[in-house]
């Protein structure tokens, strides 16, 4: 959706605009904060692009690190989180002017510890709720 | 041991302050980062449910604390349709027009399409099409953002000396 929606825009302007509008409720879209792509911005401003990117790839990551960082999750979410705040509020503040660089790393950071942190956890509740439905494991238990 | 306590309790307090969030004119921003205010919501919603219980009862799990996450998700996205739908009738979609008269005086290129889509949010009319599919990509996206806000708690409030993921089943060949 992030990606499809601006390389549709130049040839079906209306399903951009849904795409656009179905991400507005999570974005503000602005175009100075999004990246470009056939000259127009982004389904979400860079921030929120690092955000979802990173945490796919810390999704794809989290059965090697996941379970060591959920013990101290604590820590972790401190890690990934005081940086993207500090950006925010400094730049609101007048204090730090946020650039392209700092909000892609800080949104990455955010983005990859929360992939690698939840998705351990996710999958955990999900099988507490559901139950290991597997054939294969099931055979092996 | 005393049994768990209900979730009903820290879903509707939560639900409903996702919603006042998520409705009220420039507070809704908070979204726009990432639904930050219906992470929030999630998150508060575990931490009303961790509140609710005593040494006596047995330690909340990951899969109610999502529970909990998804059900503040979907209350809040009920609530906060009805609500942004009675201040749109009332007051007109303010943050639409301030977001459209912004990006007009940036004089960005490629900006037009936006602004142009803003506009129209801005004049169309709240009819009950536009409800309805507000209310299910709401529900959809306030129940994910929720359940992740649910989980974000667990991490942080979860006993201490639970295992982050349940041991392996043991491998017996056939």
């Amino acid at each position: 959706m992030l990606v499809v929606t601006p390389v549709l825009a130049p040839h079906a302007a209306d399903a951009a605009a849904f795409g656009y509008r179905l991400m507005s409720y999570i974005c503000h879209q602005d175009p100075h904060r999004s990246f470009f792509v056939g000259g127009y911005p982004m389904a979400a401003c860079i921030r929120c692009t690092s955000i979802y990117f990173a945490f796919f790839a810390g999704a794809l990551f989290s059965p090697f690190l996941g379970p060591r960082l959920s013990i101290n999750a604590r820590i972790w979410w401190a890690v990934a989180s005081v940086p993207m705040l500090a950006d925010v509020v400094l730049d609101v503040a007048g204090w730090h002017a946020s650039t392209a660089v700092t909000r892609m790393m800080t949104g990455s950071l955010f983005g990859l510890l929360g992939g690698l942190i939840l998705v351990p956890v996710l999958t955990e509740a999900l099988v507490q709720r559901f139950g290991n439905r597997n054939p294969t494991l099931e055979k092996c238990t | 041991m005393n049994p768990k306590p209900s979730m009903k309790l820290p879903i509707l307090y939560s639900g409903l302050i996702v919603g006042l969030i998520s409705s009220i004119p420039f507070i809704s921003f908070i979204n726009c980062f990432c639904c930050a205010g219906v992470l929030l919501g999630g998150f508060l919603g575990v931490f009303f449910y961790k509140s609710s219980f005593t040494p006596d009862t047995p330690p909340f799990t990951s899969s109610e604390c999502m529970l909990v996450g998804l059900g503040a998700g979907i209350l809040g996205a009920v609530v906060s349709t009805l609500l942004s739908s009675l201040f749109t009738a009332i007051f007109g979609n303010i943050a639409a027009q301030y977001l459209a008269g912004a990006l007009e005086r940036s004089n960005l290129p490629n900006a037009d399409l936006i602004v142009e889509k803003l506009r129209e949010a801005v004049n169309e009319p709240v009819t009950a099409l536009r409800f309805m599919g507000s209310l299910f990509f709401s529900c959809l996206v306030f129940g994910i953002f929720g359940l992740l806000g649910g989980l974000i708690g667990y991490t942080i409030y979860k006993p201490k000396g639970l295992s982050p993921m349940p041991p392996p089943p043991p491998f017996r060949q056939v």
